[in-house]
């Protein structure tokens, strides 16, 4: 299983890498929402993990620009917020949904929920 | 000091809402690395339960990821104390250098999504540093001043706020803003805050640079 993990957060996303690919999954992390788009033009991943406030710009609108590259690809979002609006806004996205700090165990759940349906996906 | 209660009120309280939801925010985040730097530990210890060598320089970098995260939650909730203080006194002195420092601690977030840099210079000695008022207006003036002044800095550029003083009187210029015209018109909260403080906004366009001049208060 291939995964993206954007944030701008760069200690807590090379962190959670580590521990995501001692449990058996290939990850790429950057703190760079541009920098995602390039990885992703350069190989898909089947799900992208995404931050939902970045500086100068929102989980929802790096899902839409890596969505251009890879449609098939599965969302999960991260916040800090826990706000009704982010939540409104990560579900009608068709998105899954994680509250920080995170549960690795949730997370990882979610991660193959998240995989599953982009191999349903055509 | 005459108060306009009713946009002044309502800019603080946006003011007061902006800066507790950016602060909540970046503990979230302090609390997710630790979070992680302490799962991470786990899964080492559990990984030296079977047999698997620790790196003594891999923990010693945890361990130096952890303190650091513990010294920017205290940063972080030493500033939202002070700004939770500054509604203690209805006037006091005010230093306009520790106020802009505040202020542009408290806005970082919202300048670090332009890219901007921003700094705060320390005015030459001799001059007025310090204005009379009620301390929770001035920071949401300043505040809304550097919201709007940075509207005029390119990304990536460089803001500054340089206290100081224009004929006598205490004031904060905003220098750098490289895309100001001349039709730039405070708008109604800073307006607001202008009439209340009171203050006033004057705009130097060749010089890229505003001021926000303290009309009330002491040298």
């Amino acid at each position: 299983m291939k995964i993206l993990l954007v944030d701008d957060e760069l200690e807590f996303i090379s962190t959670l890498a580590e521990r995501l690919h001692y449990r058996g999954i290939e990850v790429a992390y950057t703190s760079n929402p541009a920098e995602a788009v390039e990885l992703v033009k350069a190989s898909c991943f089947q799900v992208a993990v995404l931050d939902m406030k970045m500086p100068g710009i929102s989980g929802l609108e790096v899902k839409a620009l890596l969505e251009e590259h890879c449609p098939q690809m599965k969302f999960i979002f991260l916040t800090g917020h826990g706000s009704e609006e982010d939540y409104v806004a990560g579900r009608s996205a068709s998105a899954f949904y994680l509250l920080k700090p995170i549960n690795i165990e949730a997370l990882l759940a979610k991660i193959k929920e998240a995989a599953a349906a982009s191999e349903e996906k055509p | 000091m005459n108060f306009d209660y009713g946009l002044v009120g309502e800019t603080g309280l946006a003011f007061f809402g902006k800066v507790s939801t950016t602060a909540c925010h970046e503990l979230k985040n302090v609390l997710a690395i630790i979070n992680e730097n302490n799962g991470l530990l786990e899964d080492m210890t559990f990984m030296a339960q079977k047999g698997r060598a620790i790196e003594p320089e891999r923990l010693g970098r945890i361990c130096e990821g952890i303190a650091k995260q513990v010294r920017r939650a205290d940063e972080l909730l030493d500033y939202i104390s002070r700004f939770a203080h500054s509604v203690d006194q209805f006037e006091d002195e005010i230093n306009l250098e520790d106020c802009c420092r505040l202020v542009v601690f408290l806005a970082r977030r919202l300048t670090a999504a332009k890219r901007l840099i921003v700094e705060v210079t320390t005015p030459p000695e001799g001059t007025a540093r310090l204005t009379r008022g009620n301390p929770f207006l001035v920071e949401n003036l300043l505040w809304t001043a550097l919201l709007e002044a940075m509207q005029f800095c390119d990304n990536g550029g460089t803001l500054r706020l340089m206290p100081g003083e224009r004929d006598g009187q205490p004031m904060v210029a905003f220098g750098g803003l490289n895309c100001l015209s001349e039709d730039f018109c405070p708008t109604s909260p800073l307006s607001a805050l202008l009439a209340s403080a009171p203050a006033r906004w004057m705009t130097y366009c060749p010089e890229q640079r505003c001021e926000l001049i303290f009309t009330g208060g002491e040298g």
